[in-house]
C-alpha cells in the first residue's frame, strides 16, 4: 500500500443557523460528521454524493479554507492545522484547487497568462523570466496557444476557461489536487476533453487527485477509489470497480440505479426512490427515512464505518445480509 | 415548476433541462413525474438535455442539434444503435463508461471531438461541423448539407453519411 498523502481523523465540521424572530431554537447543521479517510500517493480517489451532502465542505477543509469543529488532518504525517504561517504557505503550494464554475472563477479583468502566474507571484517562485516560461510551457500543456497568452476569459470558451484553471492549480508543482466538480459545467465533448487532460497531466506530474463529482460515470472513469458521502458522513469506500459491480450500501444502490443507461433498448427501470435527504435523525441511521431494507436496529443505533473485506468499508447494519 | 406548467392542462409539454442541475435520485423522480403526467393527460413532451442517458431513458424520438441546425433526427433506438451523423458518432463515444459496455471503461482515454463549436457571428460557407469532423473534405467546406432523409425516419444532414452508413455495415 502506497503511503498517504492526506490522513483525515474523524473530522467534524458543524454549522449553526442563527436564532431568528421566528425561530428561537438554534440549529446545528453536521455537514462533515465524523469523516475518517486516507488520500494515497498518486491515486485518484473519488468522492461522490448529492449536492449539499458535505463534499466541498470536506474539500475546503483539506485546503484549509475552512477551520473543523474538530476532528484532524494530517498532510505527510504532520496535522495541518497545527502549522504556523510559514508552514501553512509551504502546504497550500502543494494543494490546489480546481472549481466548478469558470465562468466565475477566473478574474475577469486579468488576461489568461497573468492569472496563471499569479500563484507564482504570490508564493515568490523565480525571477520574471522564469515565470513566464512556465507560464508558457504549462499552457502548452494544458492545450493553449501562444497567441491566446493575453486574452481575457470572456474571450475563451468554457473547457478553454477550465484549461487555463487546471494551468493554474499546476503551476505551482503541486502534489495534491482537489478538483471539485471540474466538469459539471461543460458538455459531453468538452467534458471528455479535460478528463482526458486530467488523465494526462496527473502521469505527467506524478499528481495525487481528490475528484468530487455528483455524476457517477465520470467518478468511475477517474478514480481508483470511491468514497460515497451521505449528509455529512462516508457510507461506503472501496475500488471503484467493485463499487460499481457490488455495491454495498443502500445508498450507494440507490444512487447507481437512479443513473440512466444509454441503451433505449434495455431500458433500465429506475428504481423507485423515495423522499430526498432532509433533516437527519436524532437516533439512528441517517439514511432510515429513505433505506427500503429498513429494520428496527436502523433506527435505534447509528451504523459505523466498519471494514468488510480488505480495502472495502461500509456503514450500515445489514451489510452482507442485503 | 411542473405544477405551474401542468395547471393549464396543456397538450405540450416544453422541458428545457428540466433535471440539469439536480442529482440523480432527485433527477429519476422528476424524469418519473413527467413521463407519469405525460400517459395521464396524453400529453407531448418535448424534452431538451445535453445529457444522453436521460434522452435514451425518455424519448422516442430523437433531434440532434449543433450549432442551430438539426443535424440529425430519428427513433431513439436508432440514433444509439446506428448514428450516421459523425457529430452524433462523437457525442455518444464520449460519454464515459457505464453507457457502454463495461470494459470501455479500463480504456485509458475517453474519445473527444476536437474543437469547440465554432462562433455563430461570423459562419464560414459549408457544413458547420467541418472544421471538428474526421470523414470531411472538400465538398464539405463548400457546401452546406441538407437535411435529407437516408433511411426511413431517418433524416441525417452530412454528404459523408452514405459512407459512415457503409462503415456501420461493414463493422
Amino acid at each position: 500500500m502506497p503511503p498517504s498523502l492526506i490522513e483525515i481523523q474523524k473530522l467534524y465540521k458543524k454549522y449553526s443557523l442563527g436564532s431568528g424572530i421566528l425561530n428561537s431554537q438554534k440549529r446545528v447543521i453536521p455537514a462533515v460528521n465524523n469523516v475518517s479517510l486516507q488520500i494515497y500517493k498518486g491515486e485518484t480517489l473519488g468522492l461522490v454524493g448529492e449536492s449539499g451532502c458535505g463534499k466541498s465542505t470536506l474539500a475546503r477543509l483539506i485546503a484549509v479554507l475552512e477551520k473543523p469543529s474538530s476532528g484532524n488532518i494530517y498532510f505527510k504525517g504532520e496535522d495541518i492545522f497545527l502549522y504556523d504561517k510559514k508552514a501553512l504557505k509551504a502546504y497550500r503550494r502543494n494543494v490546489q484547487l480546481i472549481f466548478q464554475d469558470p465562468y466565475s472563477s477566473l478574474n475577469p479583468r486579468k488576461s489568461a497568462a497573468s492569472i496563471i502566474k499569479e500563484p507564482l507571484t504570490i508564493h515568490q517562485v523565480g525571477n520574471k523570466n522564469q515565470r513566464q516560461e512556465s507560464v508558457a510551457e504549462l499552457m502548452e500543456k494544458v492545450g493553449l496557444n501562444k497567441e491566446q497568452t493575453n486574452r481575457y476569459p470572456h474571450e475563451f470558451s468554457g473547457g478553454q476557461r477550465q484549461r487555463i484553471g487546471i494551468a493554474r492549480a499546476l503551476v505551482l508543482q503541486p502534489e495534491l489536487i482537489i478538483a471539485d466538480e471540474p466538469v459539471s459545467a461543460l458538455d459531453v465533448s468538452i467534458q471528455a476533453q479535460i478528463l482526458n487532460l486530467l488523465k494526462d497531466l496527473k502521469q505527467d506530474f506524478g499528481l495525487t487527485y481528490l475528484f468530487i463529482s455528483h455524476d457517477l460515470n465520470v467518478i468511475r472513469h477517474m478514480s481508483d477509489r470511491i468514497a460515497v458521502m451521505y449528509l455529512g458522513q462516508i457510507v461506503e469506500l472501496a475500488g471503484a470497480s467493485e463499487i460499481y459491480e457490488h455495491p454495498f450500501h443502500p445508498y450507494t444502490r440507490m444512487l447507481l440505479s437512479a443513473l440512466p443507461g444509454c441503451d433505449p433498448v434495455n431500458k433500465k427501470r429506475i428504481a423507485a426512490i423515495k423522499g430526498e435527504a432532509g433533516a437527519e435523525n436524532d437516533r439512528g441511521c441517517n439514511f432510515q427515512n429513505r433505506c427500503p431494507y429498513k429494520r428496527a436496529v436502523c433506527s435505534e443505533q447509528e451504523p459505523v464505518l466498519a471494514q468488510i473485506e480488505d480495502e472495502r468499508f461500509c456503514a450500515c447494519h445489514l451489510t452482507g445480509s442485503i | 415548476m411542473i405544477a405551474m406548467a401542468m395547471s393549464c392542462h396543456p397538450q405540450l409539454l416544453l422541458a428545457d433541462e428540466p433535471t440539469t442541475a439536480l442529482d440523480v435520485t432527485i433527477q429519476a423522480q422528476i424524469l418519473d413525474l413527467i413521463s407519469e403526467l405525460k400517459k395521464k393527460n396524453q400529453m407531448t413532451v418535448v424534452l431538451i438535455t445535453h445529457d444522453l442517458g436521460i434522452i435514451s431513458q425518455e424519448a422516442q424520438k430523437i433531434a440532434v442539434m449543433y450549432a442551430g441546425k438539426i443535424v440529425e433526427s430519428t427513433t431513439a433506438g436508432q440514433i444509439f444503435a446506428k448514428p450516421l451523423h459523425p457529430y452524433t458518432k462523437g457525442l455518444i463515444a464520449s460519454i464515459p463508461a457505464s453507457c457502454a459496455d463495461s470494459d470501455k471503461e479500463r480504456q485509458k482515454y475517453l474519445q473527444t471531438i476536437p474543437g469547440s463549436v465554432p462562433s455563430l457571428y461570423n459562419l464560414e460557407p459549408g457544413c458547420r461541423f467541418y472544421e471538428r469532423c474526421s470523414y470531411a473534405d472538400n465538398h464539405c467546406a463548400q457546401e452546406e448539407p441538407l437535411l435529407d432523409e437516408i433511411e426511413r425516419g431517418h433524416f441525417v444532414a452530412c454528404w459523408k453519411s452514405s459512407d459512415i452508413q457503409k462503415e456501420g455495415k461493414l463493422n
